[in-house]
């Protein structure tokens, strides 16, 4: 059910605009100017990278099927592209069943690759901890990735934490975690962790298990992930040690200058810019730089709060038409109301977007 | 001087071992020494402690070539859980990053593994001319030999390498033992002397049986009751990915055994999973390709189906060498099927260029010296420019460059030579093939073999044959009725917990006070 949520919902977005493989580059994240301006445009920001194993045949298999149960049909504008609408079933279908089908978990822009790593330590730390704390010490890690691994070695060998400890911290957290899921979904996610004598359940064993296929298997926990981490930093007091683990992958704020820093302290305690050049005794110009420079590093920057959204939509048109990402170009390309401070805050949300897509190849 | 206590005391104190099996002593003793070894040791014998426990005793660092990259990452895993920290493992799998760690911390290690292919590169020859490198140890040495099971021209590459590094004692071990394989490895290594320690690779605990069937769906009903009997922890082999997935499907929904299905394009948590369940008893079953097992030390498998067979009798016999570790009963089962061998044969044909794709492979080369250019830079490119597959190219630009005819990039064109060159390699190529095709049939007339089958298998690798310790093979005695192993046990433990209490089980809390 979460895919085909997943999949009408965003068709629905696209609204018959675009076709169907600007769906497929979204759900696997592509890094093209493109992808990033349909997820702005359309709403699809959360979606961004959820699906990114996805193979193109299953994907146009989903589609099809998704016609054949007359959810969605072709629209004529383009013959050559093939666009798609819901169709009044579909609506319907998307109506009863959006509610209880979890895509709400998804925060793909945001959390799509920090949530990948937050998976691989939490399971690696479960086995690993499990694994000592019952003296036993030659296990095969489940998780296969240096960084993770070296990650989990450091707190395992920095005696600070108990085994027994970090356990029960992790059993009081996760206890609590849960309850931000269904039942099943809790019994899914956990079904897969790797204990002590006792290996988890593979994405097909799941699939089985739960009467889902493998697709939706990696959907649901990709999304559970992003959520669990969206709920542990919107509540760090009550999740300390789930924290902990996802707290270095949050680093990019810390680039920040000092003054930008400081800037950006100002503006979350709700300060305009008026105010702030105020305060700070500096000019509109140089807080301009530091809320640029705050939206590259902070992927979850309100931009809209200082670009209405067709402003938006003509500079990223202008952008596509000069194929440039210079300030000058671009401005000439575009009425003359719309400013340089807007242009640069649009496409600080381009370089970060693909710079995020870049770290995720290491 | 090392003697037999102090290697005991030492086996005992890194591995945890208290005894060597048979063969591991004496060519430890000989590579402590300094000799060049050739070691062939039956799959499962314990190879690897050959060169892991030398390379704890010697100084400088043991390098280890090894064909397979799955084989090499298990390895270093296991090794690692068990506490031999000062182990890396090198191939074109691990990322840029990793692969610049390793290299700045080349002097830390002791044990390196590496792929033949990496270890052509230049960066990785500098920096290990410059150790002191105490041990070569070429595992799977058979891939040496151009009769082995893979054609890989990087290993016919060793001999310079070593030469390289300047000279160290070699060690050279597999378990597969024909005469013709042996005389390779030793001529390509280019020693005079090896010591060899070759050993009978027969298994008396395993009871061999063929059967013959019409067709695929007469072996899902040979298998089906089966599974149903015995629940004891079983491979089945297949020759394509597509059918491990298949088979696996059918099999679930028509028998009560846990099945799982296992290949190389799996992702790889899932890989480790089933592997883990596997070894770990949650599962009875795995439906997989010739990917699984290498790795795996269950000293338990009691049952070895073929649902296709495999290419040659060697690799039948490292793969049914898998069961019954433990010396304990197995059965081995090949289903053979009269269209069987059309999937290999066809495998044959597609790893080797054809005479036409030759032809057209130097055509398209004089083309290149025509327009006065080199060769393309990609491998993608390269196999579309020739039309060849990754590795047919392989093959060919090995030969290419054993002539002088591709250095780096560039191609150097002399008629006459590659005139002779072009009829050298198809000759080559059709030798192989034809090779090839003589393994299948092989293994094929052993499939319709009338007298004992355990004789037959294993004639064409030593004089003398064990006697069977349970039933003998399908042409002798064998019979299911007389076959009673021991059944896994299972505990339905778990089934109807909460989350909460599968979760607390899992982070092994205790239970609370109140709902005991
Ligand atoms: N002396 C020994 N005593 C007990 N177990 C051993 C000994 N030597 C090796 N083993 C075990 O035997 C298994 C197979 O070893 P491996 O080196 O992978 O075999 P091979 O390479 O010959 O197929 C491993 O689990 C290894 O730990
Ligand atoms: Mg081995
Ligand atoms: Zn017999």
């Amino acid at each position: 059910m979460i895919l085909e949520a997943l999949l009408l919902t965003s068709i629905k977005r696209l609204n018959g605009e675009r076709s169907s493989s600007a769906i497929f580059h979204i759900l696997k994240g592509k890094r093209s100017i493109q992808t990033i301006q349909d997820i702005h445009m359309y709403r699809l920001t959360e979606f961004y990278y959820s699906a990114k194993d996805i193979r193109k045949a299953d994907f146009n298999k989903e589609m099809q099927k998704l016609l054949r149960q007359n959810l969605i049909k072709k629209t004529d504008v383009e013959p050559k592209i093939a666009t798609y609408l819901l169709t009044e079933l579909g609506n319907e279908w998307l109506g009863k069943n959006i509610g209880s089908s979890s895509i709400h978990y998804f925060n793909g822009l945001t959390y799509a690759n920090t949530s990948l790593k937050f998976y691989s330590r939490l399971v690696l730390l479960i086995q690993t901890f499990t694994n000592t704390s019952l003296n036993n010490y030659s296990f095969l890690p489940i998780v296969n990735d240096p960084e993770t691994e070296r990650w989990v070695k450091k707190i395992y060998s920095s005696s600070v934490y108990q085994p027994r400890e970090i356990l029960n911290q992790l059993y009081e957290e996760l206890k609590k975690l849960f309850l931000y899921f269904t039942d099943e979904e809790a019994h899914l996610f956990i079904d897969r962790l790797t204990g002590f004598d006792q290996y988890g359940l593979s994405l097909d064993q799941l699939a089985n298990k739960y009467g889902k296929s493998y697709l939706e298997v990696q959907l649901l926990i990709t999304a559970m992930t992003q959520n669990m981490l969206q709920v542990v930093i919107t509540n760090k007091k009550r999740f300390p040690f789930l924290t902990f683990i996802a707290a270095d992958l949050q680093t990019e704020n810390t680039l920040l200058t000092n003054s930008a820093l400081i800037t950006n302290r100002l503006l979350q305690k709700g300060h305009d810019i008026p105010a702030i050049a105020q305060i700070r005794k500096l000019k509109y110009n140089t807080i301009y730089d530091h809320i640029v420079e705050i939206a590259i590093h902070d992927r979850t920057f309100p931009i809209e709060k200082y670009v209405n959204k067709e402003t938006q939509q003509s500079i990223m048109q202008a952008i596509q038409q000069t194929k440039s990402y210079m300030l000058k170009d671009i401005k000439e390309n575009i009425n003359h109301e719309v400013s340089y401070f807007e242009i640069r805050l649009v496409l600080s949300l381009i370089k970060n977007t693909t710079h995020s897509g870049d770290k995720r190849d290491k | 001087m090392i003697n037999k206590r102090i290697l005991r005391e030492n086996l005992q104190k890194h591995f945890g071992y208290s005894a060597f099996r048979t063969g591991q002593e004496e060519i430890i003793l000989d590579v402590m020494k300094g000799k060049d070894v050739l070691g062939i040791l039956p799959t499962g014998s314990g190879k690897s402690i050959c060169y892991q426990l030398p390379a704890k005793l010697l100084e400088g660092v043991t390098i280890v070539v090894s064909p397979l990259i799955s084989l090499m990452v298990d390895q270093v895993r296991q090794l690692k859980a068990s506490h031999f920290k000062k182990v890396a493992a090198i191939n074109s799998f691990i990322s840029r990053s990793e692969r610049n760690h390793i290299y700045k911390n080349i002097h830390y290690y002791k044990l390196v593994y590496v792929s033949p292919e990496i270890l052509q590169q230049d960066r990785l020859q500098r920096l290990l001319k410059e150790l002191h490198v105490s041990l070569f140890v070429i595992d799977e040495a058979h891939c040496i030999s151009q009769w082995g099971h893979e054609f890989r021209p990087d290993y016919l590459r060793l001999a310079s390498t070593i030469e390289l590094l300047n000279n160290p004692p070699i060690l050279a071990l597999t378990a597969t033992a024909t005469l013709q394989v042996q005389s390779d490895i030793v001529k390509t290594l280019g020693r005079k002397e090896f010591a060899r320690h070759v050993h009978p690779m027969d298994k008396d605990n395993i009871t061999f049986s063929v059967q013959q069937v019409v067709d695929e769906n007469e072996k899902l009903q040979v298998i089906t009751p089966l599974l149903n009997k015995y629940r004891v922890p079983t491979i089945i082999y297949f020759s394509s990915r597509e059918a491990t997935e298949k088979v696996s499907e059918q099999l679930k929904s028509n028998t009560e055994a846990r099945i799982a299905f296992y290949h190389g394009g799996m992702d790889q948590y899932d890989r480790v999973t089933i592997q883990q369940q596997f070894m770990n008893d949650q599962l009875d079953v795995i439906c997989c390709t010739s990917a699984f097992g290498m790795g795996i030390n269950k000293s338990n498998i009691r049952l070895i189906i073929h649902f296709h067979m495999p290419p040659n009798l060697e690799s039948f016999i490292q793969e049914v060498g898998r069961g019954g570790r433990d010396g304990d009963t197995c059965v081995s089962l090949l289903l053979s099927s009269p269209g069987d061998i059309y999937i290999p044969q066809s495998m044959i044909q597609g790893e080797l260029p054809t005479n036409n794709q030759i032809e057209y492979t130097f055509h398209q080369l004089e083309k290149l010296v025509i327009a006065n250019q080199s060769l393309p830079t990609d491998n993608i490119e390269i196999e579309n420019y020739f039309q060849l597959s990754e590795i047919q190219w392989r093959f060919l630009l090995f030969q290419f460059e054993k002539r002088g005819i591709i250095k780096r990039r560039a191609i150097y064109f002399e008629p006459v030579k590659w005139k002779t060159a072009q009829e050298e390699i198809i000759k080559l190529r059709n030798q192989r093939s034809g090779l090839k095709e003589k393994n299948l049939t092989e293994i094929l007339r052993w499939t319709e073999e009338k007298s004992c089958l355990r004789k037959r298998l294993y004639s064409a690798f030593q004089n003398t044959v064990k006697s069977p310790l349970f039933q003998c093979c399908s042409n002798c005695d064998f019979q299911w009725s007389q076959w009673n192993p021991p059944q896994t046990n299972i505990e339905k433990k778990g089934m109807d917990d909460t989350w909460k209490t599968k979760l607390r089980k899992l982070l092994l809390i205790e239970a609370p006070d109140e709902t005991i």
